[in-house]
């Protein structure tokens, strides 16, 4: 009887309830909000630049257990600097290959001088093509380098959903003499996966790092859902845009020199391995975008849009199969197509790195730390991305990325 | 001229006598009078050479050889480097050097004038005869050396069925 009792008491290892292990702690200092190679970048800096060892509570919240998201479109451009991850040698398997882009002959600044035979110069072409550390790399294993040493150093990985925010509501009067409401994030519910069971975790800082869902997130705090002339009416520009890659063999194609090559008809593809494989996509026309609202290839895609244009610039690629395909989402930034770092006007706590329009993989390392900056020391320290701030949203001042793939 | 003064050899252009370091580590000062000589071929094997110190590299656009046998330090991202050499290289020897991938030999697509290449014994070359038949596509001019391989092992025959 005493020993019931004494199991009943707080205190004893035995609990009624099951508790659920997989949810997040009941406080953090800083939640990310997104697994991606971005949020887990952001959370290695942080991890990175704090004083005091795991001094700092830092949770990741993604909402993908297999985390297949955006990682998998692995078409970009790196231009790495030596030693640039952690001291364990990490294996990015970085191929040397090179990028080129053609143009049609108008850029009459780009280069003439084409070396590869492979490629047909039907319709005039010139080409761009940097000589050294210009190539691709795996992006999982970049993803998981973060993830394992953030966590190493203490961040914790959750995998739920963000699903709702409470703040308090602050008043504040601008420069003009105008009322401004502005709003602190106290809590963030997160959900479990295909469950009813969550947890509100209480933190000081949020950042949103949840890719194509950024938008969505950033509604639950009413940006975007005001009146229409009103800054609460300007909603954060930056939706989920559905990209299909398809990895095809082609027993002839280019060989070991064989670039990422991006064709001014849109359509780009590189070597994937040794054994006579390339993964190729191509951005459809705005009036063309696929559904988002599930990640089904669409394979009549691949034959109407994709293949003609591969087989034009490369007539090895008239014979080729389609072995595996997938999708992804670009976190799509509708209002010129380049990231957005920083806090945004209306939120006090909530730091954005988000609209990288599918270059956030090569951004990352950078943005992870401009962002762990942004927060523990108050400003950009190494690089500065003030250019990258909200503020040109707000002026309507595009900074146009058109090397968007 | 900062290596020289490390195990290293080398031979100006012009010139058929190599200038290296004896048995006792001492090296001859005659090459100061080729000072302002280029340097035709150089001889780093087993040295720890790495992607900064090719910077001391930097002027040599006559370099013809350069052997780099079993430099520990030799990587992916030095044989970029080596894009400079572009016009006169026409030797590289980078065998046992046990950090280079296949991702980085791609690199070497920029050595048009390469006549002489050898990549025997590279650790982590897991299917070395695909390898060097795409090597031999790439650098259709080029003599590729690739001893210390074993060609006849399982992995290779999946791989080969291109």
């Amino acid at each position: 009887m005493r020993k019931k009792a004494a199991d009943a008491l707080p205190g004893s290892s035995w609990m009624p309830f099951e508790i659920n292990p997989n949810l997040p702690p009941e406080t953090a200092d800083i939640v990310i909000v997104g697994g991606g190679v971005v949020g887990w970048s952001i959370a290695y800096w942080l991890k990175q630049k704090e004083r005091l060892p795991r001094g700092m509570r830092v949770l990741v919240v993604e909402r993908d257990p297999s985390v297949s998201g955006p990682v998998h479109l692995n078409c970009f451009e790196l231009k790495l600097h030596l030693g640039v991850m952690n001291e364990d040698p990490v294996d990015l398997q970085f191929n040397h290959s090179g990028y080129l882009f053609l143009a049609s002959e108008e850029k009459q600044h780009w280069v003439n001088n084409l070396a590869a035979v492979w490629i047909s110069r039907e319709g005039g072409v010139s080409c761009y093509a940097g000589l050294e550390n210009e190539g691709w790399f795996d992006p999982w294993s970049l993803l998981n380098a973060f993830r394992r040493k953030a966590i190493s150093l203490g961040a914790i990985q959750c995998f739920g959903e963000v699903t709702d925010f409470k703040y308090t509501t602050h008043i504040r009067t601008t420069a003009d003499e105008e009322q401004l409401e502005t709003r602190r994030i106290k809590s963030v519910k997160v959900q479990m996966p295909n469950s009813m069971e969550y947890q509100p975790v209480e933190c000081a800082i949020v950042v949103n790092a949840a890719g194509a869902y950024s938008g969505k997130l950033a509604e639950m705090l009413g940006i975007g859902r005001g009146p229409q002339d009103s800054i609460y009416g300007l909603p954060v520009p930056v939706e989920p845009r559905k990209r299909y890659v398809y990895v095809v063999h082609c027993p002839d194609g280019p060989g070991l020199d064989c670039p990422l090559l991006i064709d001014y008809s849109g359509v780009y593809f590189r070597r994937e391995g040794l054994g006579g494989n390339y993964i190729s996509g191509i951005s459809p026309e705005e009036a063309e975008e696929p559904d988002t609202s599930n990640l089904e290839v669409d394979h009549q895609f691949f034959e109407d849009k994709v293949w003609p244009k591969l087989a034009q610039r490369v007539p090895a690629f008239e014979k080729l199969k389609v072995t595996s395909a997938w999708a992804g989402f670009y976190d799509y930034n509708t209002f010129d197509q380049n990231g957005i770092i920083g806090i945004h006007p209306l939120i006090s706590n909530m730091y954005f790195a988000t609209g990288f329009s599918g270059h956030g993989l090569q951004h990352s390392p950078a943005v992870g730390r401009a962002v762990a900056e942004l927060i523990l020391d108050g400003g950009f320290k190494t690089l500065n991305l003030k250019r990258m701030s909200f503020s040109r949203i707000f002026a309507q001042e595009p900074m146009l990325e058109q090397n968007i793939v | 001229m900062m290596f020289l003064t490390k195990r290293y050899f080398c031979r100006f252009v012009g010139q058929t006598e190599w200038f290296r370091t004896n048995s006792r580590g001492k090296f001859n000062w005659d090459f100061l009078n080729h000072k302002d000589t280029p340097v035709e071929e150089v001889d780093m094997s087993n040295t720890i050479i790495n992607y900064t110190g090719l910077s001391n590299l930097e002027r040599q656009r006559h370099l013809r050889t350069l052997k780099l046998q079993g430099c520990p330090e030799v990587d992916d991202w030095f044989l970029a480097g080596l894009h400079r050499f572009q016009d006169s290289m026409e030797e590289l020897d980078i065998s046992h050097c046990p950090r280079i991938t296949a991702g980085g030999l791609a690199a070497l697509r920029n050595l048009r004038g390469l006549k002489r290449l050898n990549v025997s014994s590279l650790p982590w070359i897991s299917t070395p005869g695909l390898v060097i038949i795409l090597l031999e596509e790439m650098l259709p001019q080029c003599q590729i050396t690739a001893d210390g391989y074993d060609f006849e092992s399982s992995e290779e025959r999946v791989e080969t069925g291109r």
